[in-house]
């Protein structure tokens, strides 16, 4: 039994890395725009999607494919603001939210015509050949992707830090009215946060391929994890939301192994309650103004 | 406004004769083609297979399967001089679709039997259609028992657990774990799949349950280790089947891995990867008909329906053709024994014992609606060609 705990601990690991990379990009969109957008887990699959036939066509390289696939994500990006959600977004939130929820379903319809209904896999980064430590085993894959969060939340964060881009970008966050008085181009600003976050969600769905593979509906589920691992983590803390999907993960899993394997939804969103009831803001959040 | 009017019907009118004309010189071409059949009507068979959606990897085996069955019946004089037609109708995975087709089949096409379809989601909404209509129906749908008065199938199912059991005996192993999906499926496994195995001598430690969307089963896992199973059943199909096996060989699991042999695709091996390896599964002749050893009984049969296929097709055929080409086989017995009335048709299904067909033998009663018997052999992954191979003990 002795390794036991170990490999319940690497495999919620394994799934708690690929939420917290979902929800990075719905954090970000978040922040400066207050809409929670739904179609975020179609940027993830679209850029899996898009990286997996361009590594079919290109051959050896996965880097080319690769800056596919997130190119591909970054212009849905775009488009998703410009013709979706831009359009309406002089109405109350939940009209953008629904907007987005729509053009999940339209992406998602789209994704089915081109790719079809069976899951595609992309070949592991480094293979597939697991570390051991004692009895148990973990995915280079795995590392990746954790090593992905970490690096995307570090450069996201100097780049709001220090650039002037990023400044504005939260200035917007903070006051999109005293933002553009101030000379800030708020629309633009809104366009670079559904493109970064279009692009990380593309990135996260290229590391999270190998794992399980990917289908053109993986999307919704992405989105309500990645969701839960926001709202957990509190949603204007990027460093919270890995600290929020992980810690989802690692519940998740051993919930399954300690307690009962079919418990294991029903455990997460328990959580998600409990955190809501005692700290409203999130694991990392500020009480909010 | 008038005058016009009956410019245009003139020049109609003149258009559609040339049409007609066109189209009736192509359809006595066809008839002109089979002058042996004489005056008879063909005898009309459905085959409500889907080729497009979720289910078009099965349909598009077992059409084209089905066709080759009928053509050889006609090669060989047709049922009593008469020919016979198979009509299809791609329900693009869609019960509801499914329904209306069903329908046109059996009323504007006059069916008076249907070959298909290859799977619950969408048999389950034409039943009643079968059944009040008294059109009797041979699928590739994974049941065994009585369905419904008029629903039959051709879906080899019996036996698999024993297949496990002698696959546990010559690796020496007694202790099984099992990994199953929660819903349905696992309610089969617990209520029919694990009796079955306790009564054949091994012992279930545990029985884990994972969800369609999970990415990592290891925790699982890593309790069926703990519970000390020596082989692992994913009693799994699809994309959890082959995370499971992925996870298995990613833990180094030191035991033997075992699923269902209707996991035996292209796409299985495609996603399963280099894990492939550790997988054994009870698995189908057709998937392996060039290794079978020459004593094999079926060899012959199996290898002349493979050259067919693959003529027909330009590709191997999957297990779908198989089961496809069987349930033709028994709705074509039973025509030819019955005549043309749809619920004597139905009569000699549920009667018919011993009947040969590609992958074993069928003896049906008035309990039993498949009784599909196949000799089982086990089978792994062979990772470099991607195909599968016959598993050595």
């Amino acid at each position: 039994m002795s390794g036991l705990w170990l490999q319940v601990l690497f495999g919620g690991l394994t799934s708690g890395s690929i939420y917290a990379m979902v929800a990075i990009g719905l954090v970000l969109i978040y922040r400066a725009t207050r809409v929670l957008n739904f179609a975020h887990g179609e940027f993830v699959v679209l850029g899996a999607l898009v990286t997996i036939s361009a590594a079919r066509t290109l051959g050896t390289a996965l880097l080319p494919s690769i800056v596919a696939g997130v190119g591909v994500a970054t212009v849905a990006g775009v488009l998703l603001e410009r013709l979706v959600v831009r359009p309406v977004s002089r109405n109350p939130h939940f009209v953008l939210i629904l907007a987005t929820l729509a053009a999940s379903i339209l992406i998602r319809g789209v994704m089915m015509i081109v790719w079809g209904k069976d899951t595609l896999r992309l070949a592991a980064f480094s293979g597939e050949d697991p570390l051991r430590i004692g009895d148990a085993a973990i995915l280079p894959q795995t590392l990746w992707v954790i090593g992905s969060a970490v690096a995307a939340v570090a450069l996201l964060g100097a780049f709001l830090r220090h650039t002037a881009y990023g400044k504005a970008m939260r200035a917007c966050a903070e006051n999109p009215v005293s933002a553009s008085l101030s000379g800030i181009d708020v629309r633009s600003i809104v366009v670079l946060s559904y493109a970064l976050a279009a692009a990380i969600g593309g990135l996260a769905g290229v590391v999270i391929a190998p794992i399980a593979g990917i289908d053109f509906q993986a999307g919704l589920l992405l989105t309500i994890k990645g969701l839960t691992a926001a709202v957990i983590g509190g949603l204007e803390n990027l460093y919270g939301v890995v600290l929020g999907g992980l810690l989802l993960g690692i519940v998740e899993a051993y919930g399954s192994a300690y307690i009962s394997s079919v418990l294991k939804d029903a455990l997460a969103f328990a959580i998600l309650i409990g955190v809501l009831m005692v700290r409203p803001q999130g694991l990392l959040g500020t009480r909010a103004r | 406004m008038l005058q016009a009017g009956k410019g245009a019907g003139r020049k109609w009118s003149w258009r559609l004769r040339v049409w007609s004309a066109i189209l009736a010189c192509l359809s006595v071409g066809p008839l002109a083609a089979v002058p042996a059949f004489g005056q008879n009507d063909p005898i009309k068979v459905g085959a409500l297979l889907s080729t497009t959606g979720v289910l078009a990897p099965a349909g598009s085996d077992a059409l084209p399967a089905a066709q080759i069955f009928i053509d050889e019946v006609n090669a060989s004089g047709g049922i009593n001089k008469r020919r016979v037609e198979l009509v299809h109708a791609d329900d693009e995975s869609r019960p509801e679709r499914a329904v209306a087709l069903l329908k046109r089949l059996i009323q504007r096409d006059r069916v008076i039997g249907v070959i298909g379809p290859a799977s619950t989601i969408v048999s389950a909404s034409l039943s009643p259609i079968f059944n009040e209509d008294k059109i009797p129906v041979v699928g590739c749908i994974c049941f065994v028992g009585k369905i419904t008065p008029y629903e039959f199938s051709a879906f080899p199912l019996q036996g698999i657990m024993d297949t496990l059991i002698r696959f546990a005996g010559t690796s020496k192993v007694s202790r099984v774990g099992v990994i199953t999906q929660a819903g349905s499926l696992a309610e089969l496994v617990k209520n029919t799949q694990l009796p079955a195995l306790e009564k054949g001598g091994l012992k279930v430690v545990g029985v884990e349950q994972m969800q369609q969307n999970d990415t990592d089963v290891t925790p699982l896992l890593a309790r069926l280790k703990g519970a000390g199973a020596e082989l692992v059943f994913g009693a799994l199909s699809g994309t959890t089947a082959t995370l499971a096996a992925k996870n298995f060989k990613q833990m180094a699991y030191p035991g033997v891995f075992w699923t269902y042999g209707g996991n035996a695709s292209k796409q299985f091996i495609e996603l399963v990867g280099s894990a492939g390896d550790v997988v054994n599964m009870g698995g189908y002749k057709i998937l392996v008909y060039r290794e079978l050893p020459d004593s094999d009984p079926q060899k012959a049969a199996i290898t002349k329906f493979a050259e067919k296929f693959i003529a027909r097709t330009g590709r191997d055929p999957g297990l779908y053709a198989a089961f496809g080409y069987d349930a033709a086989a028994s709705m074509i017995e039973a025509i030819r024994a019955a005549g043309d009335d749809p619920v004597k048709i139905r009569d000699a299904l549920e009667q018919q014992r011993n009947l040969q067909v590609m992958n074993g033998v069928i003896t049906r009663s008035e309990v039993q609606h498949n009784g599909l018997a196949t000799e089982w052999i086990p089978l792994r992954v062979d990772t470099a060609k991607k195909t599968f191979t016959m598993a050595k003990p």
